[in-house]
């Protein structure tokens, strides 16, 4: 009788495929497009090259008929829990030497900002001030190209 | 008589072509998905410089003075298209506040010129006010940004 065997070296391999494939696919989805939103057009609007890997990608987020940020696909209120998130975040880049204090006392982190173009301006405005309370002046709005 | 697993020694077996395909299919998917999907899931961006502390000041010091341009977006009605007030001078659409912009500063040196956007009415969206920004880019208007609104304690 002819003994069966499972070659097991192909089997691993393509399982170990499958997941790198899913975990990639998955974690890069995830991230930085997680809020489904229409943009704003822009004409002048540069393509996104994903210059910096410190960069802050915050996105605006409508729950419960309130705008909230989005965060490393977290929602914070705007205001104290982002602010400290963000400071949070400054402070860890920092202690890895990763980003630089310029002279005017600004952090070289660029953040990317993701808000729908039906966002109110308070909100909106809410969410600048924070940025720019800790510090951070480097702002790029994402945007569609104007038809 | 006897089935191909007496011959099939290691990786393959009698059809060793079948692995390497699969193999082969499989980082070359995974290379084009990483390529090609960051590329495109990626936004097309607007740069834009804030103030430090977000005041509404200028960032930095300068002898010489800016000349100040002041645009109101107002929406008084919900769904209205909203509308343009440069200057407390009339009120304009869209397309005509970026041409009195434009001619504002045609010629002239784009950094002598410190544009503040506020807007009235809760109806003023995000969309309402990025022309501007668009508009100051195209131009070369550093200086541009949001005069933050009384009801702000703290901005």
């Amino acid at each position: 009788m002819n003994k069966v065997e499972v070659d097991m070296v192909p089997l691993i391999d393509i399982i170990s495929l499958l997941l790198m494939f899913l975990i990639i696919v998955g974690d890069t989805s995830a991230n930085s497009t997680s809020v489904r939103m229409k943009l704003p057009s822009a004409s002048e609007a540069k393509q996104d090259w994903g210059e910096s890997k410190n960069r802050i990608v915050l996105q605006m987020k409508l729950e419960d008929g309130r705008y909230f940020a989005v965060f490393n696909n977290r929602s914070y209120d705007m205001g104290g829990a982002l602010k400290e998130r963000l400071a949070q975040t400054i402070s860890d880049a920092a202690g890895r030497n990763e980003i630089s204090k310029r002279d005017d006392g600004s952090w070289a982190m660029p953040v990317k900002l993701r808000i729908p173009e039906e966002c109110p301006m308070n909100d909106v405005e809410k969410l600048l001030a924070t940025v720019a309370g800790e510090k951070l002046t480097d702002v790029q709005y994402a945007v569609r190209t104007a038809n | 008589m006897g089935g191909g697993h007496e011959e099939s020694s290691g990786h393959g077996g009698d059809r060793p072509w079948v692995y390497f395909m699969i193999d082969s299919f499989f980082l070359v998917t995974q290379f084009f998905v990483l390529t090609f999907k960051l590329r495109i899931a990626d936004d097309l961006v607007l740069p834009h410089r804030l103030p430090p502390g977000g005041q509404g000041r200028p960032t930095e010091t300068t002898t010489a003075p800016k000349t100040p341009v002041g645009i109101t977006v107002i929406r008084s009605i919900e769904n209205s298209p909203p509308q343009y007030q440069m200057n407390g001078g009339e009120l304009l659409d869209e397309r005509a506040v970026t041409q009195k912009l434009g001619d504002i500063v045609e010629g002239k040196n784009p950094d002598n010129y410190s544009v503040r956007i506020s807007y009235e009415g809760k109806g003023v969206i995000f969309k309402d006010v990025m022309p501007i920004f668009n508009t100051c880019l195209k131009l070369r208007i550093k200086e541009c940004g949001l005069q933050p609104t009384r009801q702000q304690s703290r901005v």
